[in-house]
C-alpha cells in the first residue's frame, strides 16, 4: 500500500445550535464533532466506529460539506476542501462520494435507475445521451445488476439491490474517496456479506479510498485497514486494525469489543459491562468525556484534565491518561 | 430437560395474511417446544416469519392476518381456542412480550409507574399502594437507578436503554412463565445491548421464566439461547441445541449464514456470500424455499419441499442434501480462511 | 412500469364510486364550457359573455320554453348559467394556477434555503394570512376598481399562502432525504436539485390542494360578485346572476329560479372538484398505496 496521504482532516469541529423561544435564540450547542484530526492514505479503508451520538456520521457529512464545518480544515491534495465555494466546490465534489445507510431514502422514488446513476455523469459533463446510457449499463454490471433493469424505478428493487444502485451512482463520477455511512447496517446478514464483498472488489479495481462509518465493530474490523474509535465527538483511539483489535488500549475500545455478541456459544470471555448511558453531547462531561462510565477512571485526573490523543506506539494513538 | 413437559408447544402453526395483492404465507407450518426456564432463540432474516410467529402465539395479529391452522398449547390449553376474554387473562400474566422499540410499546401520556401498575392491578388483584410498591421493586430489579423517582417519569424522559429496562420491568411485573422478546436489543447501542442481555440472563436465573428470543443477530442468539430455531421463508429449516447448531450446522442456509457474518473472534479473508435476495413473502419459491440461493440445490429441491428430519440427537434440519453440505464443509470450515 | 402504475391507479380511481361521480360531473361541466356556443348561441359573437337582454320588463319571468331557466334582471338565466361555466373555469384555473405557482416559488425558496431567507418569507406569509381574506380582497378590489379581472387579482394576491406553507413543510421533509444529499454530494446545482429531486416529491399534495381549491375559489368569486365587487351587471357569471336575486329576496316565490339554477350549478361544480381532489389524494398518498 502506498503511503500517499489523500485526505487530511485537521481540528474539524461541527457544532449544531439548539434554538428555543420566540426569537429562536441559540440556547446551547450540540458539539457533534469536537476537534477531530486524522489522515487517510490513498487506497486504504479507514473505519470510523462508535455508538449513536458519537459524531461519526457528522464527521462524514462535514468532510463532504453536506454540513458546513464550524471550524477546521479538510485538506484534499493541497487544497482546503472546507473553504471552496460555488463552481469550484461543485467540481471538486466528484472526487469524494457517499453511500448512505438507508437504501429506501437514498434513491429518488420518482426517478428511473438510469437517470439516478447518470445524474453525476451528466452534471460533470463526462458523457451524455447514448454514451451516458452505455456508461450506466457498464456500471450496473459492475455492481452486479443487469443493464436491462435501468428503466425501472427504485421501488422495484430489494434493499440490497438498492444499495448496489447507490454504489453505482457514487462510482459514476470516478471518485477517489467514498464515505460509506452505515452502508450495510440496514441490510439482512446474507445481503450484507454480498455488499461488503462488492465494496472490496471495487476498491481493488478502482484503487478507491474508503471512510467506512459503522456502529458494528465486526463489520469495521472486516473491511478496514485502520480504525478510529469515536466517543462523544472525539476520537479516543486510532490504530492499525490488527494492532487495535489485538491490543486495544483505551478502556472504551476494550468495553466496546467485549460488548459485541460473538456467534460462538462455546467462547467464554470476560465481559466489561459499562455503567449508564452515553451522555448527551450538549453537555459532555468535563475532563475525559468517558470518565463517568470508565471502569479505570481516577477522578482526580480524569474528571479534570482532558487527555490528548497521543502516539503511544508507532501509528497507535490513544486519548487516555492511563494508556 | 427433555423429560419435562413443555411449557409451550407450537404445532403446525400457519399464519397467512390476506392482502390485496395476494395471500402472504408468513408462517407456514411451524413446530417447536419451549420448556420451563429455558431460552429458545428464533433467528432469521427480514420476512422469515419470526415476528409473526410470536404475534400469533400472543394472538396479536392485525385484521389481515389469520391463523389458518395449528395449535399453540400453553400448559395444556390451546391458546387458539380460548375466548378473547380468557386470552387477555393470559397475556401479560402468564405470557409477556417485549418489543424492539420501547417508545412504541410504552404509552407516552402515562408515567412509567402507571403503566407497570396497570398490569399488576389487573392481574394480581392488589390495591394501588401495593401495586406501586411492586412497580418500584420491579424497576429496582431491572437496574433502573432511583426507582422511587423514575416511577413517576414519562417514557420520553428515559434514555433508550432505560426505556427498554422499564418495558422489561412491565413485562415481568406479573412473573410470567414465558417472556417473548422480539428483537429487544436491535435498536440499542452495543454497550447498552450488552447491559440488557446481561439483565435478561440474570432475571431468568432469579425468576425462572422461559424466554423466546427473536432476533436476526446470530451473536445475540449464541449469547443467550439454549436451543435455536432457524427460520427461512415462513418455515423452520433447522432446530438444535445452541452449541450443536453453531458447531455443526446441517442446513445449507444456517451454514452459509454463519459464514457470511464478519467475526471479531477469527480472521476471515473474504466473506462467504449467499447469492440472490431474501425472497418476498408474496412470491416464495416452490419446493425448498431456499433452493434458488442454495449451492447444493438439485432438481428435487425445486419441486419437493423437505420436512424437518432428525439428523442428530435433538437436532433437526429440513434439507434433501445434508451429505452434500457435509462433504463441502471439509473444504470450507466455519471460521476458517477461504 | 409507469404504465402499470397508471393502469393500477386508473383502476383504483374507477373502483371508487364518489370519484367516478366527481369525474363525470367535471366532464359534464367541461363539455358545457366547450360547447357553450352551440348550447346557447350568442347574439353578438364578439362579446359572448354579455348576456343578451331578453325582455324590457324589470320583473323576473319564470321558466318558459323560450327561456328554460327563466329571466331575471332582463337577462336569460339559461344563457348566463351556460356561459358562466366558462367564467367559472377561467376563475378557477387562472387564480388557482397563478397563486399556486407563486406559492410553490416562495415555499420552495423558503424551504430549500432555510435560514434567514426562510424566516423573512414565512413572516411575510404570516402577515398575509393574518389579514381576513374577504375584507382584504374587498379593499384591494375597491382600490383596483370593479371587474372580474380585478377580483381575480385580489384572489391571487391573497390566495398563495396555504400552498407556500404546504410546499415548504414538504420540502423541509424531503430535504433530509438522503437522495437530496446524494445529489448535493455529486455537485448538482441547487436549482436543479429543487427541480429534479425536491419538487417532484412534494408536488402531489399541492395538486390535491389545487383541485380542492378550484371549487371554493368559484364560490369566493361569486361572493364578491354578490357583494357588487365582481363582474359588471350582465356578465355571464354565476355570482352576478345570483346578485340579481338580491332585489327579490323577500319574494322568493317570484324569483326562485334565479337562485336555484346558478346555485345548483355552483354546488355541483364545487362538489365535482372536491370529489376529484379526494380521489387524487387517495391515489397520491403513498401510505394508502397497496
Amino acid at each position: 500500500m502506498s503511503k500517499e496521504v489523500i485526505l487530511e482532516v485537521k481540528n474539524l469541529k461541527k457544532y449544531f445550535p439548539i434554538r428555543a423561544g420566540v426569537f429562536k435564540r441559540i440556547v446551547a450547542w450540540v458539539k457533534a464533532v469536537d476537534d477531530v484530526s486524522f489522515n487517510i492514505n490513498k487506497g486504504e479503508t479507514l473505519g470510523l466506529v462508535g455508538e449513536s451520538g458519537c459524531g461519526k456520521t457528522t464527521v462524514g457529512m462535514t468532510i463532504l460539506r453536506l454540513y458546513e464545518p464550524t471550524a477546521g480544515q479538510v485538506l484534499y491534495g493541497n487544497r482546503d476542501f472546507s473553504k471552496l465555494r460555488g463552481k469550484e466546490l461543485r467540481e471538486m465534489r466528484r472526487k469524494m462520494q457517499i453511500i448512505f445507510q438507508d437504501p429506501y431514502s437514498s434513491l429518488n422514488p420518482r426517478m428511473r435507475i438510469k437517470n439516478i446513476i447518470a445524474e453525476g455523469i451528466i452534471t460533470h459533463g463526462i458523457a451524455k445521451g447514448k454514451e451516458a446510457e452505455h456508461m450506466v449499463a457498464e456500471l450496473l454490471k459492475k455492481v452486479g445488476l443487469s443493464p436491462d433493469q435501468m428503466n425501472r424505478f427504485p421501488h422495484e428493487f430489494s434493499g440490497g439491490q438498492r444499495q448496489r444502485i447507490g454504489i453505482a451512482r457514487a462510482l459514476a463520477v470516478n471518485p477517489e474517496l467514498i464515505v460509506c455511512d452505515e452502508a450495510v447496517s440496514a441490510l439482512d446478514v446474507s445481503i450484507q456479506a454480498q455488499i461488503l464483498n462488492l465494496l472490496e472488489d471495487l476498491q481493488k479495481e478502482f484503487n478507491l479510498t474508503y471512510i467506512f462509518i459503522s456502529h458494528a465493530l465486526n463489520v469495521v474490523k472486516h473491511i478496514s485497514d485502520r480504525v478510529a474509535v469515536m466517543y462523544l465527538g472525539k476520537i479516543v483511539e486510532i490504530a492499525d486494525k490488527k494492532e487495535l483489535f489485538s491490543e486495544p488500549l483505551h478502556p472504551y475500545t476494550k468495553a466496546l469489543m467485549s460488548a459485541i455478541p460473538i456467534p460462538n456459544p462455546e467462547l467464554k470471555r470476560e465481559r466489561i459491562i459499562l455503567k449508564g448511558d452515553v451522555p448527551s453531547p450538549i453537555n459532555p462531561p468535563t475532563g475525559c468525556r468517558f470518565h463517568p462510565r470508565c471502569p479505570i477512571a481516577d477522578l482526580k485526573i480524569c474528571s479534570k484534565e482532558e487527555p490528548e490523543l497521543r502516539e503511544v506506539k508507532p501509528g497507535h494513538f490513544v486519548a487516555c491518561h492511563f494508556a | 430437560m427433555k423429560d419435562k413437559q413443555p411449557l409451550l408447544k407450537v404445532k403446525n402453526l400457519k399464519t397467512y395474511f390476506f392482502t390485496e395483492d395476494g395471500v402472504v404465507k408468513a408462517v407456514d407450518g411451524v413446530n417447536f417446544d419451549v420448556y420451563p426456564g429455558e431460552t429458545l432463540g428464533i433467528v432469521g432474516e427480514s420476512g422469515c416469519g419470526k415476528s409473526v410467529t410470536s404475534l400469533s402465539i400472543m394472538r396479536l395479529l392485525d385484521e389481515k392476518g389469520k391463523i389458518v391452522d395449528g395449535e399453540v398449547i400453553f400448559e395444556g390449553k390451546d391458546l387458539l381456542k380460548l375466548s378473547e376474554e380468557e386470552m387477555r387473562e393470559i397475556r401479560g400474566n402468564d405470557i409477556a412480550m417485549i418489543f424492539q422499540e420501547p417508545m412504541v410499546a410504552l404509552n407516552p401520556v402515562y408515567t412509567v409507574g402507571d403503566q407497570i401498575m396497570e398490569a399488576i392491578i389487573l392481574h394480581q388483584k392488589v390495591g394501588k399502594d401495593e401495586a406501586r410498591k411492586i412497580a418500584i421493586d420491579m424497576l429496582k430489579k431491572v437496574g433502573i437507578p432511583e426507582p422511587e423517582k423514575r416511577v413517576d417519569e414519562y417514557p420520553h424522559e428515559l434514555s433508550g436503554g432505560m426505556r427498554q429496562r422499564a418495558m422489561i420491568a412491565m413485562a415481568l411485573s406479573c412473573h410470567p412463565k414465558l417472556l417473548i422478546a422480539d428483537e429487544p436489543t436491535t435498536a440499542l447501542d452495543v454497550t447498552i445491548q450488552a447491559q440488557i442481555l446481561e439483565l435478561m440472563k440474570q432475571l431468568q436465573r432469579d425468576l425462572g421464566m422461559a424466554i423466546i428470543m427473536i432476533t436476526h443477530d446470530l451473536g445475540v442468539i449464541a449469547e443467550i439461547s439454549d436451543r435455536v430455531a432457524v427460520m427461512y421463508a415462513g418455515k423452520i429449516v433447522e432446530y438444535a441445541d445452541v452449541k450443536v447448531l453453531f458447531k455443526d450446522p446441517k442446513h445449507p442456509y444456517t451454514w452459509a449464514l454463519m459464514n457470511s457474518i464478519p467475526r471479531l473472534d477469527i480472521e476471515q479473508e473474504r466473506l462467504f456470500s449467499i447469492p440472490g435476495i431474501v425472497p418476498d413473502a408474496l412470491h416464495f419459491p416452490s419446493g425448498c424455499k431456499f433452493h434458488p440461493r442454495c449451492e447444493f440445490a438439485t432438481e428435487k429441491c425445486k419441486s419437493e419441499e423437505p420436512e424437518l428430519i432428525e439428523v442428530g440427537s435433538n437436532h433437526f434440519a429440513a434439507c434433501w442434501n445434508i451429505e452434500k453440505l457435509e462433504a463441502a464443509k471439509d473444504s470450507v470450515r466455519v471460521g476458517e480462511n477461504r | 412500469m409507469l404504465k402499470d402504475e397508471i393502469k393500477k391507479n386508473t383502476r383504483k380511481f374507477f373502483r371508487n364510486p364518489t370519484a367516478v361521480l366527481g369525474f363525470v360531473l367535471l366532464i359534464f361541466f367541461i363539455l358545457i364550457a366547450v360547447f357553450a356556443p352551440l348550447i346557447a348561441p350568442p347574439e353578438n359573437p364578439d362579446n359572448p359573455y354579455r348576456i343578451p337582454i331578453a325582455t324590457w320588463s324589470l320583473k323576473p319571468q319564470p321558466p318558459s320554453p323560450e327561456h328554460p331557466f327563466g329571466v331575471i334582471g332582463q337577462r336569460d338565466i339559461f344563457y348566463g348559467v351556460v356561459w358562466g361555466t366558462r367564467t367559472a373555469f377561467r376563475i378557477g384555473l387562472i387564480v388557482a394556477g397563478i397563486s399556486t405557482i407563486i406559492g410553490i416559488v416562495i415555499g420552495s425558496i423558503a424551504g430549500y434555503f432555510g435560514g434567514w431567507i426562510d424566516e423573512i418569507l414565512m413572516r411575510i406569509t404570516d402577515i398575509f394570512m393574518a389579514l381576513p381574506f374577504l375584507v382584504a380582497a374587498m379593499v384591494l378590489t375597491t382600490i383596483l376598481g370593479k371587474g372580474l379581472d380585478k377580483v381575480m387579482i385580489a384572489m391571487i394576491v391573497f390566495g398563495w399562502m396555504a400552498t407556500a406553507r404546504l410546499i415548504r413543510g414538504n420540502i423541509l421533509q424531503v430535504k433530509e432525504e438522503q437522495y437530496v444529499l446524494a445529489a448535493k454530494a455529486l455537485g448538482v446545482r441547487d436549482s436543479l436539485i429543487i427541480l429534479k429531486h425536491v419538487i417532484p416529491n412534494t408536488i402531489f399534495p399541492v395538486i390535491v390542494q389545487v383541485s380542492m381549491r378550484m371549487g371554493s375559489l368559484v364560490i369566493t368569486a361569486a361572493a364578491l360578485s354578490f357583494l357588487g365587487l365582481g363582474a359588471e351587471p350582465g356578465y355571464a357569471d354565476w355570482g352576478t346572476l345570483l346578485s340579481y336575486s338580491r332585489n327579490w329576496l323577500t319574494e322568493f316565490d317570484k324569483a326562485w329560479f334565479s337562485i336555484v339554477y346558478p346555485g345548483v350549478a355552483m354546488i355541483l361544480f364545487v362538489l365535482a372538484w372536491n370529489l376529484v381532489g379526494d380521489a387524487l389524494r387517495d391515489i397520491f398518498d403513498p401510505r394508502l398505496r397497496g
